[in-house]
């Protein structure tokens, strides 16, 4: 009977090959495929982008802001010498913005921690700024942004806010006036020396140093 | 590149067994089945992936069992080359078979199994692809190139074909 034989001809169907062989095999020809691992190495990739993307915002005393800190100490550690000054002064521009927001938050939990976190960081732009001997435009607007924070931040505050930057700026603008007294200067120019040597005067050496490399740039 | 790979991953997953199968079917060795199975899809894959003309015009499924076929031929003109130079120092087998071994050579599966290997070729994939794979007549018309009444004629003579070196090795036992 024909139908019988067609019956167990059916059970040869039967015959596959092992599993492990149809997997290796197919890794051999393809190469190596990860159906189920990529979609996960993706969502963990995702992830990790988007709790680096937050910790960027993230402030003292928060979960995220030792990631933030790491990224930055990172960044650092990849900058040439030279660089070193204005990425060391970014941070610490950094530092006293997150200061100027939490004060104005009246976040009084998190202020001791972003004050110490300011001294520390200028702590280490002082050290690094020490090292110009010409400021050029970078260090310039970095000393402005921290400035203005500053001045906000003991406005809001309603103190002063003394750093290790200070010191380090007293010392470059002190430099640069005698250096700029040296030389022969503009009407202009001896105004804008003029005003330096009043922020001086009056202990503001951030904005001593900022007229002081002012009167490079007027004629 | 990984798009052409996803595609013939999923041409690999739903031809493997059936490429497997049939040459098994027509080997008789699971070792030998694997190598000419995963030559097979190295081969499909390397047309595949500089998308040759020859993969293009024909579906997957008809290309596949084209140089599965091809593969079987060399490996069986091969073999024949061997055997005839070894013919002389060819082992004695021990004609004393245990029980066991002589329970499963006689069992129906493996019975119909040694009646298939004594089927010339195209009686072969005619009965692998229409009995045992579910073809339809005119699947089967485009893998072999053949028209469907052709095929056809060829399906049923394959079925008689079989029968008869089926019943010749049952009668044997």
């Amino acid at each position: 009977m024909e139908k019988d034989l067609i019956f167990k001809l059916k059970g040869l169907s039967r015959i596959k090959p092992e599993k492990r062989w149809v997997k290796r095999t197919k890794r051999e020809i393809l190469g190596p495929q990860f159906p189920i691992f990529q979609p996960i190495l993706i969502g963990s990739l995702l992830l990790l982008i988007g709790v680096f993307v937050f910790a960027q915002k993230s402030l003292p005393g928060e979960k995220l802001y030792a990631i933030k800190k790491i990224t930055e100490r990172a960044k650092t550690f990849f900058v040439s010498s030279q660089e070193k000054p204005k990425v060391d002064l970014e941070i610490a521009a950094k530092r006293m913005e997150e200061l100027r927001q939490i004060a104005e938050k009246n976040d009084v939990k998190k202020l001791p921690v972003a004050i110490k976190e300011v001294k520390e960081v200028s702590a280490v732009a002082a050290k690094s700024l020490k090292q110009v001997k010409k400021p050029d435009k970078e260090i310039v607007q970095k000393t402005k942004e921290i400035l203005e924070n500053k001045t906000l931040a003991q406005k809001t505050l309603g103190t002063e806010i003394e750093t290790p930057l200070d010191e380090t700026y007293k010392v470059l603008a002190e430099n640069l006036i005698k250096e700029v007294e040296n030389s022969s200067l503009t009407e202009n120019q001896k105004e804008v020396l003029k005003k330096a040597k009043e922020f001086f005067e009056k202990g503001d050496f951030a904005s001593a140093f900022l007229k002081v490399v002012e009167i490079s740039q007027i004629r | 590149m990984p798009n052409l790979k996803k595609i013939f991953s999923k041409i690999y997953d739903k031809y493997v067994a059936k490429i497997y199968r049939f040459i098994f079917l027509k080997v008789n060795s699971k070792e030998i089945a694997q190598d000419l199975t995963s030559e097979t899809f190295l081969k499909a894959w390397k047309a595949f992936s500089f998308q040759s003309s020859e993969f293009r015009v024909q579906n997957p499924q008809a290309f596949l069992y084209k140089i599965a076929k091809n593969l079987v031929t060399d490996y069986y003109r091969e073999k024949a080359k061997i055997q005839l130079i070894s013919a002389e120092s060819s082992p004695i087998i021990d004609p004393r078979i245990n029980l066991e071994e002589k329970a499963i050579q006689n069992s129906d599966l493996e019975l119909v199994k040694k009646a298939i290997l004594k089927l010339k070729d195209e009686y072969q994939d005619a009965i692998i692809w229409y009995y045992l794979e579910g073809y339809s007549v005119s699947e089967i018309a485009k893998i072999l190139d053949k028209s469907e009444p052709a095929t056809r004629m060829l399906i049923s003579r394959a079925i008689k074909n079989l029968k008869k070196e089926y019943d010749k090795l049952v009668q044997k036992i």
